[in-house]
């Protein structure tokens, strides 16, 4: 089994996995780390998926506005940004956000497979709302900028548990 | 040639079906289901060219989907497309009967190397 990684580690794989997803699957010119900071995000909405790592028990997020989610959701979907012709349903937004961090997750386990011996993945689910973590737990927050569009990788090691909904 | 788009995601399977349009294979007929339930169902119905599959989905994952198509005998090639392709995934994948297993993201060139030789 490997050495347990930290939550610091599993933040900076996170980052490296979201800039490669946003570069490969939403066109992204350029992504930016703008800060990191410990405390859950709040008042934004994004998708969230488990991550079973040797004995170690993640969650990793992407979140942003109403708007930056629908930003990132057109992008992944091939649709224009501003195009107000073709409207961009809400279950499809939360599908496509859902499905950037299922794709982030796996570049995740890709480039980590080296550092940890078994991996397991879970479904996303898209969250509009506070999302707590009741017990022990360490969370690691990177700010970015995806071309514009201010986003938050979030990392939560340990249990968590998710209030609210879309 | 017929063409079945397997995963639980909507979007993924819109990018799924453009990329394949973009590389070049938008004359073939493709057909969408939602979960690997509803793929084999489809697989008997329709009798596809190529499956095109998720790995984790709700009611029946892309690798099981793989197993219920080799125990009934049905002969069909079936791609996994996933965002996960640890080695460890690519060896059951392809143990269990996958011609090939892509990881997302994928890109239009990537798609077309692995499909030129299936569909032509």
């Amino acid at each position: 089994m490997s050495a347990k990684l930290s939550a610091s580690q599993w933040l900076d794989a996170a980052v490296d996995a979201t800039r490669e997803t946003a570069i490969a699957s939403l066109g992204s010119a350029e992504v930016e780390v703008s800060g990191t900071h410990r405390e859950v995000p709040v008042g934004l909405m994004g998708a969230y998926v488990p991550l079973m790592a040797d004995d170690q028990s993640l969650h990793i997020g992407l979140v942003s506005s109403d708007e930056g989610c629908a930003t990132m959701a057109r992008a992944l979907l091939g649709m224009e940004p501003d195009d107000e012709e073709e409207e961009l349903r809400e279950d499809d937004m939360v599908d496509a956000v859902a499905e950037v961090v299922n794709i982030l997750a796996g570049v995740m386990m890709r480039r980590m497979a080296d550092r940890v011996s078994s991996f397991d993945l879970g479904l996303p689910i898209f969250v509009s709302g506070k999302v707590s973590c009741p017990g022990p737990h360490d969370v690691r927050v990177a700010v970015l900028d995806i071309d514009g569009v201010v986003a938050q990788v979030v990392m939560m090691q340990g249990g968590a548990k998710l209030q609210g909904g879309v | 040639m017929k063409i079945l788009v397997v995963d639980d995601s909507r979007a993924m399977r819109m990018i799924v079906i453009r990329t394949l349009r973009r590389a070049g294979f938008g004359s073939h007929t493709v057909t969408e289901a939602s979960d690997g339930k509803e793929a084999l169902a489809a697989i008997q119905d329709q009798e596809p060219d190529l499956v095109l599959t998720d790995w984790a989905m709700p009611e029946m994952t892309g690798i099981e989907l793989l197993h219920a198509v080799k125990d009934q005998g049905i002969r069909v090639k079936i791609g996994v497309v996933t965002s996960q392709g640890t080695p460890d995934m690519q060896q059951q994948a392809k143990n269990a009967g996958a011609i090939f297993l892509l990881t997302k993201p994928f890109t239009v060139d990537s798609f077309k190397e692995l499909l030129d030789p299936v569909l032509g």
